[in-house]
């Protein structure tokens, strides 16, 4: 009998983390598909690709990260919204925009002339750095 | 050489005292100038060697021949495969491929970097480039340098086809590229960054990320070539004034023509067509300004232009048949004119998304008009509105476009002609043409 509780217990937990899981998730971005909200071009490079979920669960995409931080500066912040830039090491990958690090340099030729790489970690950005040289920024700086 | 000289001299001392004095400077000027063309043929002669690649001789590699090459000399490379790696030409020479040799890079680096001035590569078959995220690999690298020549190549299977970094001067034709398809790792055919006067003529390029790609590029010559099946763009400019492209064909790629944050682009005499998708265009003119398009044909494409923030760009004679939307043009366009343009077979003519338009329209023929021309002067009597009261409705609410040719969607048109108050954008033909325009 107790048994029976738990277990309704557990799926009734399951599908409510179901339901949670659906509502706000930033889906993977169609590359070759998708165009940037911005610049209207074709989002094609894994590598400086961005994106933002919105609080309402609306995806917008970007080529090229300078193009999220215009879009942003564009239209102001938004606590609720979520921003994402590609990792330069993991192309495809995309991870949180505002704890990222950032290098700005002329070898670094993104899409959209900004110059602009991103990374998961300082630590990263340090050791990206020393090859391609350039100046690090953190997304406060960015958007300022 | 004497004796020229002294005929001349016989011939002008016999000429009246005055002009001796002319006389004599001429005679100095054009002994000089023998004297100069004689040295130079002279110094041609002793440069200009040949030097030939053959398996089973001495020199069996091309790199055995760069070391041996000084600048002005001929590298002739006959027929067969040889395996390269990042083959630096730092000498102004000329690679000449006798019967398409094939330099095959093995998927490792790029297959020919170009670093000195005045360097041709005619004939060649350029294949298997590296592939990497980090630096773009391309079958033939330019950097630096002026006046290079790139003639009648075959690239395989490279990222970045021709590859060019600042450089002043240059031709690439009779090329042909082939991309691998790949979407994601493939790089662009012909590629200019920070490069100015660069000819590009009758090359064809398929399967690349963008056929022909312009960062920072001025003053080029895009003419006769064929973009298709690119993934992304035919041709693509980013920040690059000053240029023209005529007589190319643009077909079947995710996009036609992107002409992006730039200014003072020639358009003229080329073909849009098959660009399909959810969001392709003919040509996407974003933030551009001062412009002019003319003699164009955009044919089944699902926008044929799609512009925003484009100023001051003129759009003349061109041929809009059978796309989806003919032109749509945001409401930050201000400026700009269409003249003598045909609209046939498009579902929608014009859509735009604001009310007020800024925009100059006139002596178009379009196809949807139904007006008379009762004073017989080639002109319709009233003007035509473009902007269909039901692309107005899509425009709010996207999904309306379910009745496209329903029976709602034709009362809404035929409501339209009634009374023309109904529609709300302000952006008419004065002057529409009763008759297409050739």
């Amino acid at each position: 009998m107790i048994n029976k509780v738990k277990i309704v217990h557990l799926i009734f937990v399951l599908l409510l983390s179901f339901c949670f899981a659906c509502k706000n998730e930033m889906r993977p971005i169609n590359y070759g598909k998708d165009n940037c909200e911005l610049c209207r071009m074709t989002v094609m490079n894994p590598q400086y690709a961005a994106g933002l979920l919105t609080s309402k669960g609306k995806v917008y995409t970007f080529d090229a990260g300078e193009c999220l931080v215009r879009y942003v500066k564009k239209n102001g912040i938004n606590e609720m919204d979520q921003y994402f830039m590609s990792d330069y090491n993991k192309p495809g990958s995309l991870v949180d925009a505002t704890t990222a690090f950032y290098l700005q340099g002329d070898s670094i030729q993104s899409p959209m002339g900004g110059n602009l790489a991103s990374f998961k970690d300082l630590t990263s950005a340090k050791v990206a750095q020393t090859s391609l040289g350039g100046q690090i920024l953190s997304w406060k700086n960015l958007i300022k | 050489m004497k004796l020229i000289t002294k005929r001349l001299s016989i011939q002008f001392d016999e000429g009246s005292p005055p002009f001796k004095f002319l006389h004599s400077i001429m005679l100095h000027y054009l002994v000089s100038c023998s004297i100069i063309i004689l040295f130079a043929s002279f110094s041609i002669s002793a440069v200009a060697r040949e030097i030939t690649v053959k398996s089973g001789t001495k020199i069996n590699t091309i790199q055995k021949a760069l070391n041996l090459a000084q600048n002005g000399d001929i590298i002739k490379v006959t027929e067969s495969t040889y395996y390269v790696e990042d083959i630096l030409i730092d000498k102004s020479i000329s690679l000449i491929g006798i019967g398409k040799p094939v330099l095959d890079g093995q998927k490792k680096s790029n297959v020919i970097i170009i670093s000195a001035p005045q360097v041709t590569i005619n004939g060649f078959v350029i294949r298997n480039s590296g592939f990497s995220n980090i630096k773009d690999k391309a079958g033939i690298r330019v950097e630096k340098c002026d006046r290079v020549r790139i003639l009648n190549n075959l690239l395989e299977n490279t990222c970045f086809g021709i590859y060019l970094a600042k450089v002043n001067g240059g031709t690439i034709s009779g090329n042909i590229i082939r991309g691998n398809n790949s979407v994601i790792q493939s790089g662009n055919g012909i590629h200019l960054w920070y490069s100015n006067h660069i000819n590009i003529y009758n090359n064809k390029i398929y399967g690349q990320r963008d056929g022909i790609y312009f960062e920072f590029a001025t003053f080029c010559e895009i003419s006769h070539n064929l973009s298709e099946n690119n993934h992304r763009y035919g041709l693509h400019f980013m920040f690059s004034n000053n240029d023209n492209y005529a007589y190319n064909i643009f077909r079947n790629n995710g996009s036609g023509v992107a002409v992006m944050y730039t200014k003072h682009i020639r358009m003229i005499n080329n073909t849009f067509e098959r660009n399909w998708g959810s969001s392709s265009y003919g040509l996407l003119l974003k933030d551009i300004s001062r412009s002019y398009i003319s003699n164009n044909t955009f044919a089944k494409n699902t926008s044929g232009i799609f512009m925003e923030g484009t100023n001051e760009v003129k759009v003349e004679r061109n041929i809009f048949l059978n796309n989806g939307l003919a032109v749509r043009m945001l409401a930050n366009c201000e400026k700009d004119t269409f003249l003598l343009n045909n609209f046939l077979g498009n579902t929608f003519d014009f859509t735009t998304n604001g009310s007020e338009n800024l925009n100059y329209l006139k002596g178009n023929y379009w196809d949807k008009y139904s007006g008379y021309d009762l004073n017989r002067d080639g002109k319709g009597d009233l003007p035509y509105r473009p902007v269909s009261l039901y692309s107005q409705i899509i425009e709010k609410l996207p999904s309306a476009v379910f009745l496209l040719r329903s029976f709602v969607a034709e009362l809404l048109d035929e409501a339209e002609k009634a009374l023309p108050s109904l529609s709300y954008v302000n952006l008419y033909d004065t002057e529409p043409s009763m008759h297409i325009i050739r």
